[in-house]
């Protein structure tokens, strides 16, 4: 699915150049549950926002779903956000003049969904998620947790095959957090591709691959033992 | 930047219109007997109405000197008229042409005190042939007296008045010039006993044909109604039974002159309504408010940016009246460098403006007035604009204030702000529609179909009054052949030529059934050269040798108030003041006095040459260019001793609406201005609200949405914005414009449309100074919008 070659990044200053991601190789196939783990400054958030195409490499190849990502186009870019991928950040990201509803309809208005089937999709996963009650609230009303727990809905509302999180339990308590990370858990174990940031061991056990970045640079790769989690 | 911008266009845009507004209401204020001087005007009562007049009867300063000892002063004059004037001491004969020539007697320098420069100012007007320049035309005449001025005491200048007089005049005084907004603004004063002696039939004369000004000077403590009050058993007594019936005598306050429409301009002078002037301070204080608005706007917008600053400050320590106290300093040098700039921009367009408004002789500059009043503006902008951003800001929880880069969203877009913006939009579809209104109805009189030929006739004053010379020049004249028609007359169709007060009525009818009519003197060729439509009749026929009238063309609304059809009229006897005659001609209704008028009852006949003042040529189309020279040339050789000038009948016309154009001129600044600010406004609004939204702008972006869509969003706020302003604004300047077009006999009507029009200028406006700076936020990366920290 994600084939990542000699890719780098960096910021050119007038004398130098400082390097946030450097010949980075990796391969992630449909399916895998992988965690991104390293200190901070490694360069985690933005392996992941190249991945989600949020952001652009400085140089290597990034080939997603065997397409070369440099070349693709603004719209079709939108059109891989709406339809393959969905995001899940550390601060939420909720729209505040939105209701909960209206934040997880989002997605699917740019989709192009039908009204019908719309409503259905949203109430299934205020149900799922356990928000109905909540539908009409602000996000500002809402804990940390139920706004992330928005945040995930929102993410997978459409259907994404690849699921990208960026420290999804940072700002929350460890019993959210854990919510969080099961339903991260199901949607893998039903077929979802999942990548994640995080500071959290515990969290990354969720997953079943971790790859160790240190300034930059892949510094490990493996698959998290069966037993865990 | 912007704050400054807004703010500078704003304040010199009044600045500029307080300068005029105070120039034009200041007329005559300076004068020291000011507030006790009144001038005479009349009233004359007609079967449909009353004529008012604001010259009188020649005699009459005399009589009331001699009935009222209690005035002050009174005084008479005559003009300004214009002259030849000859410096007879220069080798090089070069005349110059001078409209400014005033007759006045001794009591008009005691009661427009006057600046003496040399000569005394007690016997100066005692000798006939006496003339006091002032110092500009003394230096006209004799540059080489600049260093000495009153060398030229005791010099002698040439003076004709065409058809009067021909006369050396010695300068017995130089004075200062008049101040420029006076309403008598003279070149140079000739003593009124000349023009007595010289004219005694019309100086001695109560009939209403000869008239002049009367002014007079109440003493201290009188009140004008004491007087006005005894002036009808004083008119008994020196009027013809007759006029006394009609006419009565009034006090106008010398200071009402200049801004009171009803007894029309004085000779050589204009009037400018106070009506325009308050709608001019109103535009001032619009612009004004907008540009306070704006601010507001702006400032509360960018404090997002100072949320932080504010936070820290609160935790340091520092109060919420120091942080007010903070911000409206920081209004007040920006509104301090904003009226800095403001000045040095006022002065500029002070004297382009002079030099625009040529033609009422502006003199606008900056003085210490308007430095008070830009210090009071500094004042009255920074706690206007800058107390509600300042307390706003301080407002906030310092915790709050210092993570708003999270807590970023609805809270800030406060009614209140958006209705400032809705203020602004308002104002400036307001400005907008009436702009496209004037200038909408000022088009349509130009276009409209006055009733006569108006394009390619040339005018030329004729200096001298001899049929026979004239009819030689005509030939001359006609022997070019792209001259078409010559025609000698009193004036061109559109104007008051011959304002004598005169009356129609039939003979067969009673004394009583008179009615006023306007006079044109002319020749034979007058209806062919400016193409008036014959319904009746033949044309003009020539007056007999001894001035008697052989025959009267009139009007067709002459006829219909004598509830008669054209072909009835014609050999109707007419009785007019000045003789009688039959009605041999009709024509059809034509603009004969102005097109803010009605169509007056007209009468157009041949008189003495005296009253043929003007030629009108119409050449043939296209080839005014190098007929115009030898004209010039033709002119020359028949009229050597005097000036030669000449005006297309077409720019004349365009000339009667000046105060229009003056308001046109103003208010397009006022809505070029008022867009320029609003576009600054809503620029400034944009950057705030999408910094404010680059978030939700981002995750939006993630979701999947396409740029269009976005704009669509952000779009949809704006129309809704426009939409209330236009609203609001809508039933405002529909009543407004309504107003000032009932002003006008023809007048366009205005329909929604020209209000949709403003409506899609404003979102044009708004799309363009939008769609650039959403187009930068939406084209940058959204990792960016996303980053938290």
């Amino acid at each position: 699915m994600i084939q990542l070659t000699n890719l780098d990044k960096y910021y050119s200053t007038k004398f130098t150049r400082t390097f946030v991601l450097k010949g980075i190789d990796l391969e992630i196939k449909s399916g895998e549950f992988v965690t991104i783990m390293g200190p901070s400054g490694a360069g985690k958030s933005t392996l992941l926002n190249i991945i989600g195409m949020l952001d652009e490499a400085s140089a290597g190849e990034y080939l997603f779903m065997d397409e070369p990502v440099y070349k693709i186009k603004e719209r079709k870019r939108s059109e891989l956000h709406k339809h393959h991928i969905g995001f899940v950040f550390q601060a939420y990201h909720l729209i505040d003049e939105l209701t909960v509803y209206e934040n997880i309809e989002t997605p699917l208005l740019y989709k192009g969904i039908k009204g019908k089937e719309r409503k259905s999709m949203v109430a299934d996963m205020l149900d799922r998620f356990n928000i109905v009650a909540k539908k009409d609230l602000f996000p500002e009303q809402l804990s940390g947790g139920q706004q992330q727990l928005v945040g995930v809905a929102r993410a997978i509302v459409g259907q994404p095959k690849l699921l990208l999180a960026d420290e999804p339990t940072g700002n929350l308590h460890t019993e959210q957090g854990h919510i969080i990370m099961d339903i991260f858990k199901k949607l893998n174990q039903q077929g979802m591709t999942i990548i994640q940031v995080t500071h959290s061991e515990e969290n990354a056990q969720y997953g079943k691959r971790i790859v160790q970045l240190v300034d930059g640079m892949v510094k490990s790769d493996d698959l998290v033992a069966a037993e865990a989690g | 930047m912007i704050n400054i911008l807004g703010m500078t266009l704003g304040i010199s845009c009044a600045l500029v219109i307080l300068n005029f507004v105070r120039y034009e209401s200041g007329f005559d204020h300076h004068y020291q007997l000011a507030d006790r001087t009144f001038r005479v005007v009349e009233q004359m009562k007609f079967q449909d109405g009353v004529k008012y007049l604001n010259t009188t009867a020649y005699p009459l300063a005399n009589a009331l000197r001699s009935e009222f000892p209690q005035l002050q002063y009174v005084t008479q004059t005559h003009g300004p008229v214009t002259g030849i004037i000859n410096n007879p001491d220069l080798s090089q004969f070069e005349p110059f042409e001078d409209h400014q020539i005033l007759f006045v007697d001794n009591f008009y320098l005691q009661i427009f005190n006057t600046d003496w420069l040399h000569g005394d100012p007690v016997t100066a007007l005692n000798d006939l042939q006496s003339v006091v320049l002032t110092r500009s035309q003394a230096y006209k005449y004799f540059p080489e007296a600049i260093s000495n001025g009153r060398s030229v005491l005791g010099r002698t200048i040439n003076i004709k008045v065409p058809g009067e007089f021909e006369e050396q005049f010695k300068v017995s005084g130089i004075v200062a010039d008049p101040p420029p907004n006076v309403t008598f603004r003279y070149s140079m004063l000739l003593p009124y006993t000349f023009y007595e002696k010289q004219d005694p039939y019309a100086t001695g004369n109560w009939s209403g044909n000869y008239q002049g000004t009367t002014f007079l000077t109440l003493s201290p403590q009188q009140q004008p109604h004491e007087i006005e009050k005894l002036l009808p058993t004083f008119k008994s007594k020196y009027l013809s039974p007759e006029d006394n019936r009609r006419k009565s005598y009034y006090l106008q306050p010398l200071t009402d002159i200049h801004n009171d429409g009803t007894y029309g301009s004085a000779p050589g002078s204009y009037v400018l309504s106070s009506k325009y002037l308050y709608a001019l301070t109103f535009l001032a204080l619009l612009i004004l408010i907008l540009a306070a608005a704006n601010f507001v706007n702006l400032t509360t917008a960018q404090a997002i940016n100072r949320a932080k600053e504010v936070g820290v400050r609160k935790t340091i320590g520092s109060t919420r009246s120091q942080l007010i106290k903070q911000f409206l300093c920081e209004t007040f040098v920006i509104t301090l460098i904003s009226a800095m700039l403001a000045l040095s921009l006022t002065s500029t367009t002070l004297s382009s403006i002079n030099e625009l408004l040529g033609l009422i002789k502006l003199q606008l500059s900056i003085d210490n007035f308007t430095i008070v009043v830009t210090a009071g503006l500094i004042l009255g902008v920074t706690f206007l604009a800058g107390l509600y951003p300042a307390i706003a800001i301080s407002r906030w929880n310092a915790l709050k204030a210092l993570n708003t880069n999270l807590s970023t969203g609805a809270h800030n877009n406060t009614p209140i702000r958006k209705s400032l913006v809705v203020l602004q939009f308002a104002i400036c579809q307001v400005l907008l529609g009436a702009t496209l209104i004037v200038a909408w109805q000022l088009k349509f009189m130009n276009n409209k179909d006055l009733g006569f030929e108006q394009q390619e006739i040339v005018n030329l004053p004729i200096p001298e009054y001899d049929l026979e010379r004239l009819e030689a020049f005509r030939t001359r004249l006609q022997q070019n052949p792209y001259i078409q028609q010559v025609s000698f007359a009193s004036g061109v169709p559109t104007s008051h030529n011959l304002k004598l007060g005169t009356t129609f009525r039939l003979k067969s009818r009673p004394e009583e059934s008179k009615l006023p009519a306007e006079m044109k003197v002319t020749d034979q060729h007058y209806l062919e050269t400016y193409q008036l439509e014959m319904l009746a009749g033949t044309g003009v026929s020539m007056a007999k040798n001894d001035g008697q009238f052989t025959g009267f063309v009139v009007n067709k609304n002459l006829v219909d108030l004598l509830g008669l059809s054209p072909q009835e009229a014609i050999g109707q006897q007419i009785v007019i003041n000045e003789g009688e005659a039959p009605i041999i001609g009709v024509v059809a209704d034509f603009h004969n006095v102005s097109l803010r008028d009605d169509i007056e009852p007209c009468l157009i006949f041949n008189w003495y040459p005296d009253f043929l003042w003007e030629a009108g040529i119409k050449i043939l189309p296209g080839r005014s260019i190098e007929t115009l020279e030898f004209i010039e040339q033709s002119w020359k050789e028949f009229f050597p001793q005097s000036v030669y000038r000449f005006q297309f009948f077409q720019d004349y016309l365009n000339g009667i609406y000046a105060t229009e154009k003056l308001l046109l001129t103003f208010v397009n600044a006022g809505a070029v201005l008022a867009i320029i600010i609003g576009c600054l406004g809503l620029y400034g609004l944009i950057v705030f609200s999408t910094s404010m939204r680059i978030k939700e702008i981002g995750v939006r972006k993630v979701l999947g949405a396409s740029s269009s869509q976005i704009i669509n969003l952000f779009s949809a706020e704006y129309i809704k914005l426009i939409g209330m302003a236009f609203i609001i604004a809508t039933p405002l300047s529909w009543i407004a414009l309504n107003k000032w077009l009932d002003g006008f006999v023809y007048r366009i009507d205005i329909g929604i449309g020209i209000f949709l029009l403003t409506l899609l200028i404003m979102l044009l406006v708004a799309a363009i100074s939008a769609g650039f700076r959403m187009w930068k936020v939406i084209g940058s990366n959204p990792v960016n919008a996303l980053r938290s920290e």
